[in-house]
């Protein structure tokens, strides 16, 4: 028979599971890598997981986990080449062919981002946490969120001003 | 379309493709775990992981003491960094080479500058000395000197130690990129560091910790201090690390679980190693942790320093 804190760790994994999955993906561009890191980040919210009390800390924690884990200069696995992320081109159709061709160029952009700047960029613009929670999730100050955000969607500006066949951002 | 507006439709539509997690995710992570324990301790090291596991820290290699279980290649090992973050999984950085190669392509530079190695460092010196070196290359990227907080039983740091500075004009991303490449190329994390799975922000300051009844050498014993009920001890342990004695169970010691830097004045707050510990055994013996000296501490001056509440003031370092 599970204890209660067991009941209620899996029920915070069914709720918040899928959702570190989307973070995780979107910063490492791959199906793997970014189960390994969920999962690396459930089992160390896991061990710690009456101390950290409250659900609300424990997501923050385990958020945190998975970003500075995905985000990192490629320790676990710095000989694995990154795939790219899919242009989705099977679902885009009804969206028309310009607005296909501006998520695959948005994609590409990212792709070539450091992965702490997408990391700051997957929190700010997809996550919709502030920048003050961004930057306690990465352990950094709200400045050094500011400027990688500021310069991550610089960068993509000129990626997207370069790539589209529009030429326009 | 503005390219924020974009950059959400695009985050949005790309993170349909995620996995999706199973009902049986979390059991399978708990049987990956299982796996590679088994694989580590047969591959890095049984010593190593027993260390850990003993010590309940991730423990470095440098303490000398009399720990007659300690085995010879614990002995001749290097002094390395560790975290004071429950033992998950242990392993090793990765070799110099490879490190440098995925930073230039972290960095996007496809042709980076030969560097010569100034020498191999633990995640956290690597931080001060890339910042240090970036400054000298005219770049602020600041540190944060007034208050660092660390608590190593969860691994949350309430602040860290490099801080951006204002930002630079889009055309010197490139010469920053290079410039950041050489500084943390000249610092590669010591392949020999021993870490848990990963995280770069979860180091702690702990270098070193020795279990109960073991010793540390090294100290410089003019500099010891001991308080009043010969509670706690601190000592200088060269110009670069401050060894904190706290004394206790032997089987559910107190540790140093935070510690805040202001002003020159050290504060830290002790706890239970094991907090959810059921059973502590009545023995009495010391536990000792060795912290890098944090920022903002000069070791040629009298340390005011508070343990739990008590102000004590040790002696500057020779």
């Amino acid at each position: 028979m599970r204890s209660e804190l067991e009941e209620r760790f899996g029920a915070f994994v069914r709720e918040h599971a899928d959702g570190l999955l989307r973070v995780a993906y979107l910063i490492t561009g791959d199906h793997g890598h970014a189960e390994d890191v969920v999962q690396t980040a459930l089992l160390r919210t896991h061990d710690r997981w009456r101390r950290l009390g409250e659900p609300d800390h424990a997501l923050a924690y385990a958020r945190r986990v998975v970003v500075t884990t995905a985000a990192g200069r490629g320790r676990k696995r710095s000989n694995q080449e990154l795939v790219d992320l899919p242009a989705r081109a099977d679902q885009g159709a009804d969206d028309g062919t310009e607005r296909l061709v501006e998520r695959e160029v948005m994609a590409s952009a990212l792709r070539s981002l450091p992965r702490g700047m997408r990391a700051v960029l997957v929190l700010r613009y997809f996550a919709d946490l502030s920048e003050a929670d961004t930057a306690a999730t990465l352990g950094c100050s709200v400045g050094n969120v500011r400027a990688q955000a500021a310069r991550g969607l610089a960068r993509l500006r000129d990626h997207v001003t370069t790539l589209s066949p529009t030429g326009r951002s | 379309m503005d390219v924020e507006t974009l950059l959400r439709d695009s985050l949005s539509h790309q993170a349909e493709d995620a996995p999706r997690a199973g009902d049986d995710f979390f059991d399978r992570a708990v049987q990956a775990r299982s796996a590679r324990r088994r694989h580590l301790a047969g591959s890095v090291g049984v010593a190593v992981v027993v260390s850990a596991l003993v010590v309940g820290l991730t423990v470095v290699s440098r303490q000398q003491g009399t720990d007659a279980a300690m085995s010879a290649s614990d002995a001749d090992a290097r002094p390395i960094g560790g975290t004071a973050t429950a033992p998950v999984e242990v392993m090793p950085a990765p070799p110099v080479a490879q490190q440098q190669a995925q930073l230039a392509r972290d960095l996007g530079i496809s042709d980076p500058p030969a560097v010569d190695v100034v020498r191999l460092v633990t995640p956290i010196q690597r931080e001060r000395l890339v910042a240090d070196c970036m400054t000298a290359r005219g770049w602020d990227e600041g540190f944060a000197q007034e208050t660092t907080t660390v608590d190593v039983t969860t691994g949350f740091l309430s602040t860290r130690g490099i801080v951006n500075g204002p930002g630079y004009p889009a055309d010197e991303q490139e010469r920053h990129d290079r410039d950041t490449y050489t500084c943390m190329a000249s610092y590669p994390i010591d392949p020999a560091y021993v870490e848990d799975s990963g995280d770069p922000y979860v180091d702690s300051p702990v270098v070193e910790a020795a279990g109960p009844g073991q010793q540390l050498a090294g100290y410089d014993e003019r500099a010891v201090l001991l308080d009043e009920d010969g509670r706690v001890r601190a000592a200088w342990v060269g110009n670069d690390f401050l060894a904190l004695t706290t004394w206790g169970s032997g089987s559910c010691p107190e540790v140093p679980v935070s510690w805040t830097v202001e002003d020159g004045a050290l504060t830290v707050t002790t706890g239970p190693l094991r907090p959810d510990a059921e059973v502590c055994t009545e023995d009495y013996g010391p536990f000792t942790v060795v912290l890098e000296v944090p920022r903002g501490i000069d070791p040629g001056r009298d340390l005011a320093l508070t343990v739990d509440g008590r102000a004590l003031s040790l002696p500057a370092a020779r």
